[in-house]
């Protein structure tokens, strides 16, 4: 089944202890990375054998300046029951760099469309 | 900020006053006519970042920045005034500038955010000369009751790979009740306990 991609702060998605809060209740930290706008809510399409997702995390990171961490959710089409439904991921900076370089010499991404202070910076990488 | 000249004639000698990164204040030596220095000669002394101030003045710079930028919005991978001030300061005060941050940290009166975002990067900022303080901040800040607080730590010290940090993240991980913390947690120990020995050699050796 394809899932849905959502950019998140990870650390806004901890269960936490909250007293005022029933069991399986959630605290409203997450609520945050819901950036809706018109009421719309923007999410990617991931196809269900994940064959797009390197290729969907190359195109978000590619709109950087710098090579850093990268963190993701991925949801069920069918389903938002919050915390549970929601697959929480982390990418290093060397990780998402590499997803970049992949995305470079594949020719998926441009390098010369990419943000300035990126481009520099994957020109200045060493040769290997 | 506060220079102290001393002039201990009897050793009659120049001594460069970066030489100790711990220093408290500027132990600055000189021939016999030191009270000669010119006004000149002092304010360039002044405007030497590299020279030690006070720690009191340091201590207020790096607090008056983590308040200044309390309410930033920080976004991964997009370039931060905040981030290039906190970087600034580490290279121009060096260690004092770590124990400043150190400080502010332990005593809990910052936003957890603002401190997330020192501490991950105190891990990537290229100075030798702050190493040893940086590591031990950030081993130090892996038991902060703010689970921002030891999450930043850990991924600063993902980026600094050094393997003197698997001790101290094994016993966070053991500490740890977030289960999603203490997951992104064994990660950091696998990517140190796995990476650590080439990416010392190219940042800090």
């Amino acid at each position: 089944m394809p899932l849905y991609l959502l950019m998140i702060n990870k650390r806004k998605w901890d269960r936490l202890n909250v007293p005022w809060l029933k069991p399986n209740q959630i605290q409203a930290d997450p609520l945050g990375d819901l950036r809706i706008n018109e009421g719309a809510l923007s999410v990617w399409h991931i196809e269900d054998d994940e064959s797009n997702l390197d290729l969907v995390i190359a195109a978000l990171v590619a709109t950087r300046q710098n090579f850093d961490k990268f963190e993701y959710g991925l949801f069920d089409q069918e389903i938002v029951t919050g915390f549970d439904g929601l697959e929480k991921h982390r990418l290093y900076d060397d990780e998402v760099q590499s997803r970049i370089l992949d995305a470079i010499r594949t020719g998926h991404i441009d390098l010369q469309k990419l943000n300035k202070s990126l481009r520099h910076k994957i020109t200045q990488l060493p040769v290997s | 900020m506060q220079l102290e000249l001393k002039s201990p004639n009897a050793q009659n000698k120049r001594r460069l006053p970066m030489a100790d990164d711990n220093a408290q204040e500027i132990a600055l030596q000189v021939p016999c006519h030191d009270e000669q220095l010119d006004i000149a000669t002092a304010s360039a002394l002044r405007q030497d970042k590299s020279l030690k101030f006070d720690s009191l003045d340091i201590d207020r710079k790096i607090e008056a920045l983590f308040r200044a930028y309390s309410n930033e919005d920080f976004e991964d991978g997009m370039d931060s005034e905040w981030i290039s001030e906190i970087t600034a300061s580490i290279r121009a005060y060096g260690t004092q500038a770590v124990e400043a941050v150190r400080r502010l940290v332990l005593e809990q009166n910052l936003q957890p955010a603002v401190a997330f975002e020192a501490l991950r990067w105190l891990g990537r900022v290229f100075h030798p000369e702050s190493y040893h303080s940086r590591l031990f901040l950030l081993e130090t800040c892996l038991d902060s009751p703010s689970r921002l607080v030891r999450d930043g730590a850990a991924l600063g010290l993902v980026a600094m790979k050094d393997a003197h940090a698997i001790p101290y993240l094994r016993e966070a991980i053991v500490r740890e009740k977030i289960q999603d913390l203490r997951q992104d947690m064994e990660t950091a120990l696998w990517r140190i306990e796995n990476l650590s020995n080439a990416a010392i050699s190219v940042d800090d050796q």
